[in-house]
């Protein structure tokens, strides 16, 4: 057994989740020499976060003045997409007579290719949006706590929605 | 004759010259492209949204780390030599499968569990008593499995299984690196410096 061991900091302010279903399609029939042809129907499940990478957030972005403060957020991403593998399933398949069943290692080539979907994806089902929202509340709720009365919260280039 | 045959070997060195000179510059259609496999490209299908949740984790350590793991059983019949269909029990054989895992563990604290009880400011101090960090998520997608051998037929249950192993063998890694406790730490200093950054002189973080 070989290990590779490293380690990160990180600063991310994870706020929102999306859990999302895909069908995986395909059908192996493109290869001329091969006779028969091979249909995989299978399904994944994937969980996304995303949220605020408290890293970019400088001084200059956060200014107070006594019971006043604004702060300067960076944008929303993606931090990870994770799909477990008792979450990826075979529904149905069928292989012609001179043609090999999927290998695992073939099933698992097609769910990578669902999760770049997926992850390219991601402008259109709304999460960074949501990261952005969620990280506004729980910020603002924050600084309440610690007893600002006027609190000012946008993103990099854009005002936030909610203010 | 002799002339003959010394014309003909002229003539297929020339034309062996050509065709090396012709592949070296890509001119020639490449034998070994015409029997390559077309790789398996699945369509494009809906990504359904299931649940949408409001999270309030500070992720502060990412710990990654890479697995071999293997299995081994007695199968039944021939090894893969046959197509599909011709099962028999004639040869008892052996399945092996290797895979390796490449995880990420993100750990970090869930800050929704500070209450308003738990933050306390006078002046221009604050004590924030904060929940200590876990394990948020052991990150293991396809992409990050890559199977090395593959011997026989493989039930999804049973790759799966191995997979969980690989997964559960890299959470095993992260306790024993101590990845909580310093999350804990990477946690306090990044409150530190955000409550210092929003005007506050004092600041102390503690633990619940």
């Amino acid at each position: 057994m070989e290990e590779v061991l490293a380690l990160k900091n990180m600063s991310e302010l994870a706020t929102a989740e999306y859990v999302v279903t895909k069908i995986i399609k395909a059908n192996d029939n493109n290869t001329w020499y091969k006779a028969g042809d091979r249909k995989i129907l299978m399904s994944c499940k994937a969980s996304l976060v995303a949220g605020i990478d408290l890293s970019k957030l400088t001084v200059n972005q956060i200014k107070t003045n006594g019971e006043q403060i604004s702060i300067t957020l960076p944008r929303a991403h993606l931090i990870y997409i994770n799909i477990k593998p008792e979450d990826i399933k075979t529904a149905y398949q069928q292989v012609s007579f001179f043609r090999d069943q999927f290998s695992s290692e073939e099933k698992n080539q097609l769910a990578a290719q669902a999760q770049k979907q997926i992850t390219d994806a991601i402008d259109s089902i709304g999460i960074l949006n949501s990261a952005e929202t969620n990280a506004t509340l729980f910020i603002n709720n924050f600084l309440q706590k610690l007893g600002y009365k006027n609190i000012q919260i946008n993103f990099n280039n854009q005002s936030n929605p909610l203010q | 004759m002799r002339n003959l045959f010394k014309k003909y070997i002229w003539i297929i060195a020339g034309l062996l010259l050509i065709i090396l000179l012709f592949s070296k510059i890509n001119w020639l259609p490449s034998i070994k492209n015409l029997f390559k496999s077309k790789p398996v490209v699945i369509e494009s299908t809906p990504i359904v949204i299931r649940e949408i949740k409001s999270l309030s984790n500070l992720i502060t350590i990412a710990f990654t780390d890479e697995i071999v793991m293997d299995t081994a059983q007695i199968g039944e019949g021939l090894p893969d030599i046959l197509p599909l269909g011709i099962t028999t029990t004639l040869v008892p054989s052996v399945k092996k499968l290797v895979i390796i895992g490449r995880g990420k563990i993100v750990a970090g604290t869930d800050l929704s569990k500070i209450t308003s009880g738990d933050v306390m400011v006078s002046g221009d101090s604050v004590h924030i008593v904060i929940p200590h960090a876990g394990i948020l998520q052991t990150i293991l997608n396809p992409s990050d499995f890559e199977t090395f051998i593959e011997e026989g037929k493989w039930s999804e249950a049973a790759v799966t299984a191995l997979k969980i192993k690989i997964r559960n063998k890299i959470n095993e890694h992260a306790i024993q690196q101590n990845i909580p406790e310093k999350a804990d730490e990477r946690c306090k200093l990044i409150l530190e410096n955000y409550l210092t950054n929003t005007g506050f002189k004092e600041v102390a973080i503690t633990f619940k």
